[in-house]
């Protein structure tokens, strides 16, 4: 055998080989392509390799470089093939996988807070912060804690303001959260830094603003040398927490028998931001908060002498929050348990605390 | 209360708007609920707390105003032209036989008085502030009453039995028919005005009907009283009446008042309707009012208002108010001796002066400052951050919370067979009357709310108190409530359908919720809760211990109650399940060879419950299985009558058994175990 037949036999291989790697249309078509080259029995490769021994020897080294680079080039032919037999593939895959992405997704349930704790939370962190605790108390009270000891003097027109359900002799459901100062001042000595959130009831016939069930949270603050003006600004400071920066707040004079000044809190309009709406009556105002120092004969039923300390209480119905919040028109929609209500609330209020603290 | 500004000027100049007006009274504490015209004038509707009776007239809202703009106070007393030649006693006489009730008693004569109408300007007045005029002389008791704050009644003396006047406690027996035309029966807690004879006034609160002045009355005599607040109360809330004068009474009224009201009335009537005043007046006094001072600090002023009011300007206001104080100690911060007026019986100790200084000097003047703080000082209360995080959860879980009422008719007393219940003596309506047992109570009405709506996917949760009488005591304990009902998911898509939800999908939520929570292990065990289906109900135990149930609601109740869907609850007694120890993730290693996972599926007979075989699996202590799911139950032709199939997958530790040979060797031991410990054998295709 001479050069020349060994070169042409290898120069034809590769003519028949491109055009069979250009026929290639699957990964065996490629498979079947690398036996004919590579493959240890039959391959061209082998046999070329085996027949450069008939070559006189001063050729050999020249057929085994050729020999080598025709290897490398197979196996670069056949790699790019590959990659391009995949990639058709793959777009032909994708291509079947083609989906209408504008029908609608898996619907998943989504629970709601109730407005009345997502509320509550809100306050309540905002205490939280200044380092109250929150505290609880019995929904049943005896006359003692919820009147008795808060300075309502028996047969008092002041019992009157808060209409009373009874259950049997001394036993009544609270018409306020204010007992619970009353047992946190019996447990602990002060300094007391103290929240309360709970459900209170009255007796007052429902109606849109009034509900005989509903929530109410009480602060309390007792120590040494706690002033009005202390009352005022945590008021101010929890007012804006919870509103933002703009909601300014107004103190003015009213009556609670266990405080003594007591104050009634306005904060302007959530609504027409103080110049006035069907809201707030034209006033601008919205009352919000019962406030007060705490009355000396409150301290003195628990034996904290109010010549050394004293301190503040405020309370605020949860409802009446709520309703302004998430413009709520009838207080009798947060009781009826009607999913239609509910599930307007999933959405999280959480995610808007970061606008109002800003 | 309404008061008239016009009126007002009587007493006190005043050239403000009258927005203005009620811009100051709202900051001294009198907001006005509505500033309407009359005429060229204005009316004002006061809110007047019930510690500010005095303010219950136009003189003491006049003193607040005239004390703000330290402008001078004209109460314009007057008195009538007295008969020399007659005496009140001649006429009558006054005697009281229950000093509990009654402490003054102030009577006026006017004889030969012409009864009519009254004059424009008066009527106007009582009008403009919402008092219907009746005849010159009740309207002129009327008038003085809006003026100075004294309920005055006046008598035809004519009828007044004996020319006596005794105030007393009713006898067993007696009535009064009353102005309103009412009879009312008498107790002998019911504080009378009678004559020789028998009562002819409810004292304090309304007058008889057969005494009273009308047309042809020739005789007046005029009443100012100073009677025991509570008496006056606890009368007219058993009777269920509420008039001008109890409101006042009630609420204490000025016990000096009460002869210069009656002179002004006597001068009044004297001026509008004629007649002819006996000389002087009766004034039955048992305990002559005299002032009670108490102590002011002026070192407390500024501390406690964290403000430097001037010592002068502290003594002018209170002056202006009618108190009387005098200055014990000198200084920089001086201390005083403040005797508050007859009128202001809500100032008894250094704190309600510090109020009225507030009041004055304007709360809104007072700074904003926050108390010195320091670190948290009591704790949450127990199982608060635990709520939270249930709520989070729950959620999650895709439920509502909702909060209902406590209050429930019978009826859920006796679907829910609740024995033990509290009422309310007082409910609101009969129809509610009982405190719930069960959050369960509420939430079967959310869901009959919802249902009746057309609403029947209810996934409701609620946290809240139920009651209950222990041995005569009231009982109270938190309680978490679940209910389901409708479909399995929000909506049928156009890939899947919906079912409807059943016990299990309840179970599901159960274990889930308090396994999330850190409560392990949860366990069922039978129950018969009558209000449940008997078939479909358990009761949940965590470590052991009971702590609700979970159940189908009783069919009997589903159609009574009109709901569309079967409905499933569960409670539980939050108060012992937050007590119950709660595990914190411990970090466990895991195997990097893939877990050697095998289906059997077993035949046992049909009355095996699926627990029966939980227990044999754990019991067969097989170390090397790390945990089996029920992946298949079957019931039908491919097994015999009287079994069923359960298809277990078994998931072994990954290092435990070395070999295929290996695992097979296991799941021969663990059939043949259950073999013997439930009769089960290996399903054949
Ligand atoms: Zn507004």
């Amino acid at each position: 055998m001479d050069w020349r037949e060994f070169e042409s036999t290898i120069a034809r291989f590769r003519e028949d080989i491109r055009r069979a790697i250009q026929d290639a249309r699957s990964e065996s078509d490629l498979q079947d392509i690398r036996v004919r080259c590579f493959g240890r029995q039959r391959g061209f490769l082998r046999e070329q390799f085996k027949r450069m021994a008939d070559l006189p020897p001063d050729l050999r080294p020249r057929a085994g470089q050729l020999l080598n680079e025709l290897k490398e080039w197979l196996e670069r032919e056949i790699a790019d093939r590959q990659r391009r037999l995949q990639e058709t593939h793959l777009e032909e895959r994708l291509k079947q996988e083609r989906i209408d992405w504008t029908l609608p997704g898996t619907p998943y349930w989504r629970g709601a807070v109730h407005p009345i704790q997502q509320v509550r939370q809100a306050i309540e962190d905002i205490f939280l912060e200044m380092g109250y605790a929150v505290v609880s108390g019995p929904e049943i009270e005896t006359d003692y804690y919820n009147f008795g000891a808060l300075n309502f003097p028996p047969d008092h027109p002041a019992r009157d303001m808060w209409d009373t359900l009874y259950i049997h002799g001394e036993w009544l459901l609270r018409t306020h959260t204010s007992p619970v100062q009353i047992r946190v001042m019996q447990r602990y000595r002060p300094p007391i830094r103290v929240i309360v959130p709970g459900k209170v009831y009255r007796h007052d016939e429902p109606d849109a603003t009034h509900a005989p069930v509903f929530h109410q949270i009480e602060g309390l603050v007792v120590d040494r040398g706690i002033r009005f003006s202390d009352l005022r600004g945590t008021l101010a400071y929890f007012l804006q927490r919870l509103f933002g920066p703009a909601c300014k707040m107004r103190f003015r004079p009213s009556y609670f028998p266990f405080t003594e000044p007591s104050a009634e809190v306005d904060m302007s309009c959530l609504l027409c931001g103080g110049r006035g709406c069907g809201a707030c009556k034209q006033s601008g105002w919205l009352e919000v908060l019962g406030a007060g120092m705490v009355h000396p004969n409150v301290l003195r039923e628990v034996r904290i002498d109010p010549e050394v300390y004293s301190g503040f209480a405020f309370g605020l119905g949860i409802e009446r929050l709520a309703m302004l919040m998430f413009r709520i028109p009838d207080i009798r929609l947060f009781l009826q348990g009607d999913v239609r209500f509910l599930e307007q609330f999933r959405v999280d209020t959480w995610a808007f605390r970061d606008d109002v603290t800003s | 209360m309404k008061v008239r500004i016009g009126w007002l000027k009587d007493y006190v100049i005043l050239h403000e708007s009258p927005e203005s007006i009620a811009h100051i009274l709202l900051h001294l504490g009198l907001p006005a609920e509505d500033l309407t015209s009359w005429g060229p004038d204005y009316v004002l509707d006061l809110e007047v707390t019930v510690n500010r009776p005095d303010c219950l007239s136009h003189l003491g809202v006049a003193r607040e105003l005239s004390a703000w703009l330290e402008r001078p106070l004209e109460p314009g007393w007057r008195s009538p032209e007295e008969r020399t030649d007659r005496s009140i006693e001649e006429a009558v006489s006054v005697h009281i036989e229950a000093p509990d009730g009654c402490l003054r008693y102030v009577a006026r004569v006017v004889e030969d008085v012409r009864v009519g109408e009254s004059p424009a300007w008066l009527k106007d007045r009582l009008e403009s502030v919402g008092v219907r005029p009746v005849n010159n002389v009740v309207d002129v008791t009327n008038y003085v009453m809006l003026a100075y704050g004294q309920p005055l009644h006046a008598f035809d003396l004519d009828t007044v039995r004996g020319g006596r006047i005794v105030v007393r406690w009713a006898r067993p027996g007696e009535s009064l028919q009353a102005l309103d035309e009412n009879t009312y029966p008498l107790t002998p807690e019911t504080l009378v005005i009678a004559d020789a004879q028998r009562p002819i006034a409810l004292a304090g609160i309304i007058g008889g009907l057969e005494t009273s002045v009308r047309p042809g009355t020739r005789r007046v005599l005029i009443e100012s009283a100073w009677f025991e607040p509570r008496v006056v109360r606890r009368e007219r809330r058993r009777l269920g009446l509420q008039t001008e004068a109890s409101y006042r009474f009630e609420r204490y009224t000025d016990p000096e008042m009460a002869p210069l009201a009656a002179d002004h009335a006597a001068y009044l009537i004297q001026t509008l309707a004629g007649g002819r005043v006996p000389a002087g007046r009766l004034d039955v006094n048992l305990r002559p009012w005299s002032p009670r001072s108490t102590r002011l600090r002026y070192e407390r002023v500024q501390q406690f208002l964290d403000v430097a009011i001037p010592p002068t300007w502290i003594e002018k206001r209170l002056q202006s108010l009618g108190f009387r104080v005098d200055r014990v100690q000198d200084g920089p911060t001086p201390v005083w001796e403040v005797a508050p007026p007859s009128f202001r019986a809500d100032v008894q100790e250094e704190t309600d002066l510090l109020e009225e200084i507030a009041r004055h000097y304007g709360y809104e003047r007072v700074p904003l400052t926050l108390p010195l703080t320091e670190k948290k000082v009591q704790p949450d209360y127990p199982g608060f951050h635990l709520e939270r995080a249930a709520r989070r959860v729950l959620q999650g879980l895709g439920l509502h919370e909702t909060v209902s009422t406590s209050f429930y008719p019978d009826r859920p007393l006796e679907v829910f067979s609740v024995v033990d219940p509290l009422r309310v003596a007082n409910p609101l309506s009969d129809q509610r009357a009982f405190l719930r047992r069960w959050i369960a109570m509420g939430l079967v009405e959310a869901a009959q709310w919802n249902h009746q709506r057309g609403v029947t996917d209810v996934r409701l949760w609620e946290i809240g108190q139920v009651f209950w009488d222990e041995q005569g005591l009231p009982r109270e304990a938190c309680h978490l409530g679940l209910i389901l009902s409708g479909r399995d998911r929000p909506t049928q898509t156009w890939r899947d359908s919906t079912r409807p939800v059943d016990f299990f999908d309840l179970k599901g939520l159960v274990q889930t919720f308090l396994q999330t929570l850190g409560w392990r292990p949860v366990a069922f065990a039978p129950s018969s809760y009558p209000f449940l289906h008997p078939y479909q109900q358990a009761e949940v135990q965590v470590q052991g211990q009971r702590v609700g149930f979970l159940g189908t609601f009783h069919p009997r109740w589903t159609e009574l109650y009109e709901l569309r869907t079967p409905v499933y609850l569960a409670e539980l007694d939050w108060d012992v399940l937050r007590t119950l120890p709660r595990a914190v993730p411990v970090f466990q290693e895991w195997s990097r060879l893939p877990a050697i996972i095998r289906d059997v599926s077993l035949i046992v007979p049909e009355s095996t419950p699926y627990a029966a075989l939980e227990q044999a699996l754990a019991e067969a202590q097989v170390p090397e299985l790390a945990r089996w799911d029920l992946i298949d139950r079957y019931v039908g032709p491919q097994v015999p009558t009287g079994f069923l199939s359960y298809t277990i997958r078994l998931t072994f530790h990954p290092q435990a058994p070395r070999s295929s040979e290996e695992v097979d060797k296991r799941i021969q031991r663990l059939l043949a175990d259950l073999s013997d410990r439930i009769g089960a054998r290996l399903r054949t295709e």
